[in-house]
């Protein structure tokens, strides 16, 4: 059994951070997307470590596991709202969409 | 048993009336009377136990995990408060049906009245004091619905939220007060309250609880300064304004401090609360009642006198207060019910409450004009009307407490109520007409019967004071004082100094009553200067105010802007986990492995390519270098020796890639849609977002490891569900429901997903074809 909690934290760190500025500062559309999936990422892996490092592996996995098929049924419905948009308002900038704040 | 039965039938006609009414019309009168006369048949079985000043009690269990139990508890005091809320209730549904014949809310007016109908029932028989709590707030909501009936006005919508505001405001004070009240007894039972009274009152909670039940009472019985909703609430039809704002509903308030007397009572604050409040409320509802002109605005305000009185008496404690409040309390309710059902009767004749337009109906409206002189007789104190002994008995008693004062403030405020009584009952009758004035035409039976019944029993009642005083007032009395207190009302004392300020306040009262023209535009010009410091002012001000914050806070949460929603959930999440993070212990630095070189090699992979996504302009290549991020994640896993977690990443991660390009390839390029320097708030928080969750996986190697939930899973994982992959049992049987939960989750957003791309394509291609065809 390996235990590597250390180098991946980088990657639980880089993941997330990046994932969140480029959500932050994107007005397009599939790019928050793009950047919503990397921030995941991020959280998957540290869920996984977590799990380990708090000796509960299998708890960690089970709600990992959960949080995945989350995340994708965000995705797929994020993009399907970002192709209706697209035909609705003709463009994928979120700030055409102030209009929906009323 | 019984009283159970009718509080839960009560509920079922809330709901069923409107639609009895549609159904049966005119002939719903007899059914709906029936619930108001089977509560007084109840009562009127129950008078012996009453009598020998037992009570009867019930009890269900209703949340027994909290020890909240459906307990009612009728006593003298429920008793007679019952039998006021059902006998004018009964008249009420008949006057109704007269009144608001034809009335587009009619049908369900009859819903609302069954539910405060039993709401109040409940409050006076409710016997655990969180049972009592949620009656309470049922009249509040009642009586929102009741003042709002005619929703299409403007005023009546305002008026409604006033009173709901303020009422229900006072009833959060007042459920925070029961709990206090409750933990220090360790019982939410009334009586056994009643019996702790040196415990509550030593304890240090004391004038909290006590303040905030006085808040619950006091904006419920429109006591000063929240007097301002009640002549708002006249903006409910009369019915309404008779039963709930006169007759009962403003008296809960009044009930409450009664009930609670033996519990809360007997103190200096207690005292010196309920006497200033009385005799503010007093003074400023006879001033303010004397510059009205509007019938029901006039009794609205001396209702509000009269409300400060019954809190002043009960302030003063004694026997002889007590007695006198509910003397007070039952005239009352005989008088001022009796007394709107007129204003009520004269508005639906002439279409007019304005005392300038009114005069000469006795001619047009005798029957009313004759419940208006036995009701009048009753509220200007006149022999031998109840009101008589009662404003004999008000004075006795301020004339027993400590200062003179009390009696002095009295008389002057009950000479105000008395001219005002004699502009309500005699003005519109008795005045010669003149070319002002508005022309009625006759009476309906249904609009003076239940004025006049109300009126000879208030008659009857002065006429055999032994009756009242020994089956009404005394058990009431009694179950108050909580012991034996002999009552004996009687009409004629003898010459006493009583009397003789009974009649001085009759002959103020009259010059008054008699100079209406000369002195009440003085009177209307002082409130005018006095209006910008009003409460009602007060109230509508913080009302404006926290529109303004809603809207400032609105404005800065939620923007529109999707960054600043994002920020501000992440820097609220970073700084509520970070202060909890910095108080616990130092970090465990020390369990620093040095890396593998594979791993080191997975590492480099997914940081080039995660930063390569947000280099690249290509979206292609986006969507591939995240499925490389995933696709090495996964391998992560396998490390981690999470194969099914490593499986379902290839899965998902392939899909994903897949359905990225299938997406990408309907959109445009992506375009930098923001030049110039990074946002400098931007950077730092999202790596103090990845530096928060990083910290916090840190933290958990601190936790010590013997948590319940892995060891009860590893051990029951095989035995339980005959399973070894503990992660698959949790998921599929310890978890079996979340994961249905989620499945159905995943099938709904297909559908969804499906529903946007395809059926609103269709809806737009059918638009586009049409506005082809109008070309």
């Amino acid at each position: 059994m390996f235990y590597l909690p250390n180098i991946v934290l980088v990657v639980v760190l880089a993941l997330l951070g990046i994932g969140i500025y480029c959500i932050l500062i994107s007005r397009n559309l599939i790019k928050i997307v793009v950047g919503l999936q990397i921030a995941v990422k991020g959280a998957f892996l540290a869920l996984v470590l977590a799990g380990k490092l708090a000796s509960q592996i299998d708890v960690g996995q089970s709600i990992a596991l959960t949080v995945i098929v989350a995340d994708t049924i965000v995705a797929v419905v994020a993009l399907a709202l970002a192709v209706q948009i697209r035909r609705k308002f003709g463009t994928l900038d979120v700030h055409a969409l102030m209009s929906l704040r009323r | 048993m019984g009283f159970m039965i009718l509080l839960l039938t009560g509920f079922v006609l809330t709901f069923t009336a409107p639609w009895i009414r549609r159904r049966l019309r005119k002939w719903s009168l007899p059914v709906f009377l029936l619930y108001p006369l089977a509560a007084l048949a109840l009562l009127w079985n129950i008078s012996e136990t009453i009598q020998k000043q037992s009570a009867i009690a019930v009890s269900l269990p209703w949340v027994p995990s909290l020890g909240v139990n459906l307990s009612l508890r009728i006593d003298g005091l429920g008793w007679l408060f019952g039998l006021l809320i059902s006998g004018i209730g009964a008249l009420v549904i008949v006057y109704a049906h007269g009144y608001l014949h034809h009335h587009p809310q009619e049908n369900r007016f009859y819903g609302f009245l069954f539910l405060f109908m039993t709401a109040m029932l409940g409050v006076v028989w409710s016997e655990d004091i969180f049972l009592l709590f949620v009656f309470w707030e049922l009249t509040s909501i009642s009586s929102f619905l009741l003042i709002g009936l005619e929703h299409p006005e403007e005023k009546a919508r305002k008026a409604a939220l006033q009173a709901l505001l303020v009422t229900a405001g006072g009833g959060l004070a007042l459920l925070a007060g029961l709990v206090g009240l409750t933990l220090i007894t360790g019982s939410s039972n009334l009586s056994v309250m009643n019996t702790l009274n040196g415990k509550i009152v030593q304890s240090e909670l004391y004038l909290p609880v006590l303040l905030l039940i006085l808040a619950g009472a006091f904006t419920k019985s429109a006591q000063f300064p929240f007097h301002f909703w009640l002549p708002g609430a006249m903006a409910a039809p009369t019915p309404v304004s008779a039963y709930l704002h006169s007759a009962t509903m403003v008296k809960a308030g009044v009930y409450l401090l009664a009930r609670l007397t033996p519990a809360l009572g007997g103190t200096p604050q207690w005292h010196t609360l309920l006497t200033l409040f009385g005799l503010a409320t007093l003074l400023a509802g006879a001033f303010l009642a004397l510059g009205q002109t509007d019938l029901k605005r006039l009794l609205a305000y001396t209702t509000v006198a009269s409300l400060g009185t019954m809190v002043f008496l009960i302030g003063l404690g004694d026997s002889l207060a007590i007695k006198s409040a509910i003397t007070l309390i039952l005239a009352h309710a005989l008088y001022k019910g009796a007394l709107f059902f007129v204003a009520g009767g004269i508005d639906h004749s002439a279409h007019t409450r304005d005392l300038n337009r009114l005069g000469g109906l006795a001619g047009t409206m005798p029957f009313t004009a004759f419940a208006a002189v036995l009701a009048g007789l009753s509220m200007l104190g006149l022999p031998p009307a109840l009101g008589f002994i009662s404003k004999e008995l008000v004075y006795e008693a301020a004339l027993e407490s400590a200062s003179g004062g009390n009696a002095l403030i009295a008389l002057i405020a009950l000479s105000g109520v008395t001219a005002v009584g004699i502009w309500v009952a005699f003005l519109p009758f008795w005045k010669k007409p003149d070319e002002q004035t508005a022309r009625g035409h006759g009476e309906e039976i249904t609009l003076w019967l239940p004025p006049v019944l109300l009126g000879l029993i208030s008659l009857g009642l002065g006429l055999l004071p032994g009756i009242a005083s020994k089956a009404l007032v005394q058990p009431a009395v009694e179950a108050v004082l909580l012991k034996s207190t002999p009552v004996k009302l009687a009409l004629w004392h003898g010459f006493t100094p009583m009397l003789a300020l009974s009649g001085l306040t009759l002959a103020i009262g009259t010059v008054l009553a008699l100079n209406r023209m000369r002195f009440q535009p003085a009177v209307q010009t002082i409130l005018q200067t006095l209006a910008p410091i009003s409460p009602e002012r007060g109230y509508e001000r913080g009302l404006t105010g926290l529109k303004h914050f809603a809207a400032l806070q609105t404005n800065f949460l939620q923007n529109g802007y999707f960054r600043r929603y994002l920020m501000v959930t992440i820097l609220s999440g970073i700084l509520l986990v970070g202060i909890v993070l910095l108080q616990s212990d130092s970090l465990p630095w020390t369990s620093f492995t040095p890396p593998r070189f594979y791993e080191v090699i997975l590492v480099g992979v997914i940081l080039t390519g995660v930063f390569s996504v947000t280099r690249t302009s290509s979206r292609m290549v986006a969507a591939a270098l995240l499925g490389m991020m995933g696709f090495t994640i996964a391998l992560i896993y396998l490390l981690y020796s999470a194969p099914d977690l490593a499986m379902v990443q290839f899965t998902i991660e392939t899909l994903s890639v897949i359905l990225f390009v299938l997406v990408i390839y309907r959109l445009p390029q992506f375009t930098r849609t923001r030049g110039g320097p990074p946002a400098v708030l931007d950077v730092v928080v999202s790596v103090a977002a990845g530096v928060l969750v990083t910290v916090l996986v840190l933290t958990l190697s601190a936790v010590p490891h013997d948590s319940l939930v892995t060891s009860f899973y590893a051990e029951n994982s095989l035995k339980l569900a005959q399973g070894r992959n503990v992660v698959n049992v949790i998921l599929v049987d310890f978890r079996g429901f979340d994961t249905l939960g989620e499945i159905t989750v995943l099938a709904l957003a297909g559908i969804g997903v499906f529903a946007l791309l395809k059926l609103s394509g269709k809806t737009e291609a059918i638009r586009t074809s049409s506005q082809e065809e109008t070309k």
